[in-house]
């Protein structure tokens, strides 16, 4: 049967555990051979893991990585900038294109042409106001101009 | 300030001689975990230079407040994952006398070989938190921040991890 001190032995080997906890569970180490076996065993496992040397990267490591920075990023200032940045710039760049198409399509503009020149010139759409010249059309001339 | 916080301020204002600096200092660590979780020398040294430059490209999004080697640790676990992911690797064990331990009794490399052989068959998400732990004795949070699970989970893992081990062990104690 498993001890129910077992999964906080294992917190208690890492460092894990404080206070009374921490207190209780090495009190009860000191009379449990199934717990004593366990630390036994955690620090075996750790010992072998520890055991092997280290692997060392050799003298060219850090000038490959370099040189590979180097060769990737050698536009200069537009890789210093922050990844922020980067990501405004294109987004930026398409609303100013987008203004652009816009503000050139004349999409919202609205024209205006004078009474005339909307009955006479045919060249203007259902968007478009018409304004009269007040002062030089009369009812009369607006009559004539539509017989036309 | 600390030398390395010194580095990483300058790093990350685009000195590129601190970053070198700051490569001198972890690439060890990091290709050693790096070897850890794939078991592949080859694959070892390209997940660990690819972690370096990705680290160098997120340079700007790292925050001061946390711990730099976890941070690296985070990548170089992410970046193992890819490489796994993407490519079949074959297990490549290294010669005997680039890792083997001098002194040793043939029954002490005959255990340590057994359990290392045994951490490196378990499943890559066992083995990380074996190896993040054991290996280079980071708390149960740290382990948490680098694989980005919660603390409860580094601690299942763990105990599952330890689980198998332990069979082994005893496997080979009573053979």
């Amino acid at each position: 049967m498993k001890c129910k001190y077992s999964e906080p032995v294992d917190r208690y080997f890492d460092g894990e555990l404080e206070g009374s906890l921490k207190k209780e569970v090495s009190e009860h180490l000191s009379g449990c051979p199934q717990c004593k076996k366990q630390i036994e065993i955690l620090k075996t496992v750790k010992g072998s893991l520890k055991s092997y040397e280290s692997l060392a990267a050799g003298d060219e490591f850090t000038s490959k990585i370099m040189e590979k920075i180097e060769n990737r990023f050698t536009s200069g200032w537009i890789f210093n900038v922050r990844p922020l940045a980067l990501k405004l710039v294109p987004a930026a760049a398409m609303v100013l294109l987008i203004l652009g198409f816009i503000s050139f399509s004349g999409l919202f503009e609205e024209r205006a042409v004078s009474l005339e020149e909307a009955l006479l010139g045919g060249n203007y759409t259902s968007d478009e106001k018409i304004v009269m010249e007040a002062e030089n059309l009369s009812e009369y001339d607006v009559f004539r101009l539509t017989l036309n | 300030m600390t030398d390395e916080k010194q580095l990483l301020e300058q790093a990350q204002e685009g000195n590129k001689a601190a970053f070198g600096r700051l490569v001198d200092l972890h690439k060890n660590k990091v290709l050693n975990i790096a070897y850890k979780l794939l078991n592949n020398y080859e694959a070892a040294q390209d997940v660990a230079q690819e972690s370096f430059i990705k680290a160098y490209v997120k340079l700007g999004s790292f925050k001061k407040e946390a711990s730099f080697m976890t941070w690296l640790y985070r990548i170089t676990y992410n970046t193992a994952c890819n490489h796994i992911r993407n490519n079949k690797l074959k297990t490549v064990f290294l010669d005997e006398n680039v890792i083997a331990s001098r002194g040793e009794t043939a029954e002490k490399r005959e255990l340590r070989d057994i359990i290392n052989d045994a951490v490196e068959r378990l499943p890559l998400k066992l083995r990380t938190v074996v190896v993040l732990r054991d290996y280079e004795e980071l708390s149960y949070r740290e382990i948490s921040d680098v694989i980005k699970r919660p603390v409860g989970t580094v601690e299942s893992r763990l105990a599952r991890a330890r689980a198998r081990l332990k069979e082994i062990l005893e496997d080979y104690i009573k053979g």
